[in-house]
């Protein structure tokens, strides 16, 4: 007879000590090392998105060649963009070789079409006997923007040297220009975003604050007039470093922040590609799941557009609806086939956590999951996230009465002693949401009997989405990992125990401010962190 | 092991001191010829997902020839005279078992990725680089998150192919087989960004001349690169150095390769049909895959391969007998509940017809005195045993193909290798690929006698 080895009760308890204690605030009382060591840079290559946005705005080119790159990789607790998993295998620099070969020549036609002002990178067309000078001034202006800071002299002149290896081997000034170029792409001052570091005496270059504000706002390069600011070195200036953050916001660059940010933080672009059963869920579309996925990313956008609440990502009263989903929701149609702004008539809906693409990512295809449901709110609303389960996790008991509900088979499941201490904390937090089908569908009834929706969290205890809305808003955790995700995503790499007091300051800050994400935004740009380098070279 | 009537060809030629030429003895046969092949011999590590069920895998006909292969191994009918089935082998520790454990064992034989620590194919991979375009290639068709409600991680199959066809969403200990050091080096999931690395547009030979004078300028751009590395180099403190060598390693490598291209043969390996990007299928996504490799290993464009058909816990939904089932989540844990050990079973087959097919296309190619097959090693394992219980004992565990005469095929190893370890197995591979070692990791100790 088959027998299954059981993990022992104090695993799960074990388990569930460490993670009480990582939202206690203990974090806070980490030694912390002022504002230096937070900020030792370290070398960190362009994510796949941000290679994209780069050679967008640096040389017209639209085809995303990062797509032919090997993928990078991300857990769900931290950002594409943290530098400790940006690693170089060799494949991603076979790449980055093939890639500028094709991005360069396809420019170099490209711009020939173009007239003088359209051109990014073609600054002169020679006439006989300036070929050499054209191609210098290309070959500066070029790597200038590139490097992202001055190009001295002898580097200049490598660059240039390409045209005499073009010339050996007969051919033009424009061949040797274009391998200069490719040089300038393949080189270690493209591809990591800090290769220039500090200055060693606790302040940034202003060309490197122009690269840290650019790859966090915008995933891009920084545009002329950011770089005519660190050309300038106007821009260590508090008030001009704060006007330049309202600039960039505003610019349509940062939506970058809705797909990176928000949409790594809180999987929002997962929504289109998730795979409710067709069968059990016919409603949910393609096209249904796309404008989910629109929907979520609208939301969020308007709390980076709109001077109000972050706390209202929780229950704000308007969500971006478009015919089909209005319908979905019982909502009059907008009369639009892509979603516009609505005022929410009832509790139904409001909030992300009432948005039928964050209920579907976090259910499985057949039936919804509080287990889920639970671990996105602790692990990415709160951050304290759940750890890993234990091995020789006992399956779901296998008889259970016919009628039950999910709630009933995930409670007895809870029962055993062996994962209560886990799942204590995450199903209580996925019950409430349990009015909320798989496809994020509302729902009374789960199996032919009533939903029981109640639920608690941290002793508090609540009865379906709104409540716990409520009480999400009022756990001072929430607002804290807002400030948590934003620094760990602005710095591109995961918060230690050296920020704790900066994560002090800048939530108490954001909370004495009204909780404002553009003012959250601005305070970190501006903080220690982003400007002060300790560096150790 | 020795076996009276059998002469072994080391055994001559120990403490002979020089390779000689030997007469040809009908008692060594089927052992691979000591003196180097004309075929190069190629290693496939094969990831099979949540276990398989003993009842349905395993040969009930014990050790020897194999017989009516099993239900779960039907579909390797056709290799069955390639294949080596090994049902009493270990791959992890002794321990209480887990899918995460038995991930980072299926290629190292150990259940610690510190550093140091290599996975055989890389190992295979370092001993050819010199010979291959591609030292080794790492492929997936699960580029996945969980499903599962008691694992770890949000996610999804990333099925489009728009932007995101690049982004993994794998944790490393997940969904990566294949270790270097200690590091787990990532896959590629798109069959199209496979077709354009290994066959790129398939147009020109190395005897072009515009070829020619391509490779050249490419050389004096990677010289050029590497030297602002030097100068940036200077700068660094110890951690960003480490990072500057991998970019300088890539950049060496790749150089090493365009070398290749302008002394070596035309490259005149083209595949046909350009994939557009990653099927909607499982199966078809997988077939894609095993095409490239069949072609890669055809061209001897690489000797090293690591393939998953789905990842650790693997969620990836299956539809049996009109019911959807998350493979993990409600099939693997069937727990005496038959209709789902059922559905198991049936996942179990199709993912074992995934690595027949591949194995089938390896034997119509014809390759020296055989096939391509003969002149490959496809090991295919799992991260667990029994899906139930989750241990490392009794590992489903299959050999194909005959690594160039060196494993002797068509049977089932049972009582002969009972309590040894994947690690012993990956001794006596790398010993038929000539790059033999006394122990392998944590649980290789010697080598099994497979010939």
């Amino acid at each position: 007879m088959r027998t299954v080895a059981r993990p022992s009760a104090t695993v799960c308890t074990l388990a569930a000590l460490m993670f009480l204690s990582a939202c206690t605030g203990e974090i806070f009382s980490g030694k912390s090392n002022a504002s230096c060591s937070t900020s030792v840079p370290t070398l960190r290559r362009m994510t796949g998105a941000e290679y994209n946005n780069t050679v967008r705005d640096l040389m017209g080119d639209t085809t995303l060649p990062a797509k032919g790159f090997p993928a990078d990789t991300r857990s769900t607790a931290t950002f594409s963009n943290d530098s400790a998993s940006l690693d170089l295998p060799p494949a991603l620099l076979e790449g980055y070789e093939s890639a500028v070969a094709t991005m360069v020549e396809s420019m170099w036609s490209r711009e020939q079409g173009l007239v003088a002002q359209q051109r990014l990178v073609r600054s002169c067309s020679p006439a006989t006997g300036e070929e050499a000078t054209c191609a210098k001034e290309i070959l500066s202006g070029f790597a200038r923007r590139a490097w992202r800071r001055p190009v001295a002299e002898e580097e200049l002149a490598g660059l240039t040297g390409f045209l005499k290896t073009a010339a050996d081997e007969g051919d033009s000034w424009e061949v040797g220009t274009q391998l200069g170029l490719e040089a300038v792409l393949l080189s270690p001052n493209f591809v990591f975003l800090n290769a220039t570091g500090g200055n060693g005496k606790g302040g940034l270059s202003p060309y490197s604050l122009a690269t840290r504000l650019s790859y966090f706002l915008w995933s891009s390069m920084p545009d002329d007039t950011l770089s005519a600011l660190a050309d300038s070195g106007k821009l260590a200036d508090l008030t001009v470093l704060r006007a330049q953050v309202d600039r960039m916001l505003d610019d349509s660059r940062s939506d970058s922040l809705v797909q990176r940010f928000f949409g790594e933080w809180l999987n929002t672009g997962a929504i289109s590609g998730t795979t409710p059963d067709a069968t059990l869920f016919p409603n949910a579309t393609p096209a249904l799941k796309v404008a989910m996925q629109t929907e979520a990313e609208m939301f969020l956008q308007t709390f980076l557009r709109e001077d109000q609440s972050a706390l209202g990502v929780l229950d704000a009263n308007y969500t971006f609806v478009n015919d089909e989903l209005a319908s979905y929701y019982g909502l009059p149609k907008p009369g639009s086939g892509t979603p516009v702004r609505v005022p929410l008539p009832n509790d139904t809906r409001g909030g992300l956590l009432k948005q039928a693409g964050i209920l579907a990512i976090t259910s499985v295809p057949t039936r919804t999951s509080v287990v889920r449901r639970g671990k996105f709110i602790l692990g990415q609303l709160l951050c304290a996230p759940t750890p890993a389960p234990p091995p020789n996790v006992p399956a779901l008991p296998p008889t259970l009465p016919p009628n039950s509900t999910w709630r009933q088979r995930i409670e007895a499941h809870r029962a055993d002693p062996a994962c209560s201490g886990c799942h204590a904390q995450m199903d209580p937090l996925g019950f409430a949401l349990e009015h909320y089908d798989a496809a994020g569908a509302w729902r009374d009834q789960d199996n032919a009997q009533p939903i029981d929706a109640t639920g608690s969290f941290h002793g508090k205890s609540f009865d379906g989405a709104t409540q716990l809305a409520l009480a999400l808003k009022a756990d001072p955790d929430f607002a804290s990992c807002v400030v948590q995700k934003t620094y760990a995503f602005a710095l591109g790499r995961s918060t230690t125990a050296t920020d704790a007091n900066a994560l002090f300051s800048l939530t108490a800050k954001f909370n004495s401010g009204g909780n404002r994400m553009r003012a959250l935004v601005e305070s970190i740009a501006v903080s220690p962190a982003m400007t002060a380098s300790c560096a150790s070279n | 092991m020795w076996k009276f009537g059998e002469v072994s060809r080391r055994s001559l030629l120990r403490g002979s001191g020089a390779l000689i030429a030997l007469p040809f003895l009908e008692a060594m046969l089927p052992r691979r010829a000591w003196a180097a092949t004309a075929s190069p011999l190629r290693f496939m590590g094969w990831f099979h997902a949540n276990g398989a069920n003993a009842d349905m895998w395993k040969p009930t006909t014990g050790e020897g020839a194999l017989g009516v292969l099993p239900p779960t191994l039907a579909a390797l009918e056709s290799v069955k005279s390639d294949l080596l089935v090994f049902s009493t082998l270990k791959t992890g520790p002794d321990t209480m078992g887990s899918h995460e454990i038995g991930l980072k064992a299926l290629l190292t034989a150990t259940d610690a990725l510190i550093p140091g620590v290599d996975s055989v194919d890389q190992i295979i991979a370092r001993k050819s680089a010199s010979a291959v375009r591609f030292p080794s290639i790492q492929l997936a068709v699960e580029n996945n998150g969980y499903y599962d409600p008691f694992t770890a991680v949000n996610g999804y199959k990333q099925y489009s192919n728009g932007n995101t066809d690049t982004e993994d969403f794998c944790t490393d200990s997940g969904c990566r087989s294949s270790v270097v050091g200690g590091t787990l080096l990532p896959n590629i999931y798109n069959p199209r960004v496979v077709f354009e690395k290994l066959f790129g547009t398939g147009t020109t030979t190395g005897t072009d001349p515009a070829l020619q004078k391509r490779l050249r300028y490419r050389t004096s751009v990677l010289d050029a690169v590497q030297e602002h590395a030097k100068t940036l180099s200077g700068k660094l403190g110890k951690s960003d150095q480490a990072r500057l060598d991998e970019y300088l390693t890539g950049i060496r490598q790749i150089e090493q390769g365009v070398t290749k291209l302008e002394s070596g043969p035309a490259l005149g390996c083209v595949a046909a049909g350009k994939p557009a990007g990653i099927p909607v299928d499982n199966g078809a996504h997988a077939k894609l895959l095993a095409d490239m490799v069949v072609k890669a290993f055809q061209c001897d464009a690489t000797r090293s391969v690591t393939f998953m058909l789905g990842m650790v816990v693997s969620p990836m939904p299956f539809i049996v007998d009109s019911i959807t089932y998350s493979h993990h989540g409600d099939a693997s844990h069937w727990e005496g509940d038959l209709v789902k050990k059922h559905a198991k079973d049936q996942i179990d087959l199709w993912q074992v017809s995934q690595f027949a097919y591949l194995a089938n296309q390896l034997k119509q190619i014809p390759e020296g005195d055989g096939t391509l097959l003969d002149h490959c090693a496809l090991f295919y394992s799992s991260d667990i045993a029994d899906p139930n219980l989750h241990d490392h004992k009794n590992v489903i565990t299959l050999l194909a193909g005959k690594a160039g005469g060196a494993f002797r095929t068509g049977r089932h190893l049972s009582t002969s290798v009972a309590g040894r370890s994947t690690g012993d197995l990956f001794l006596s591979v790398l010993k038929a690929f000539g790059a033999p070692q006394a122990t392998f990791n944590k649980f290789g100790v010697a080598a099994l006698d497979l010939a």
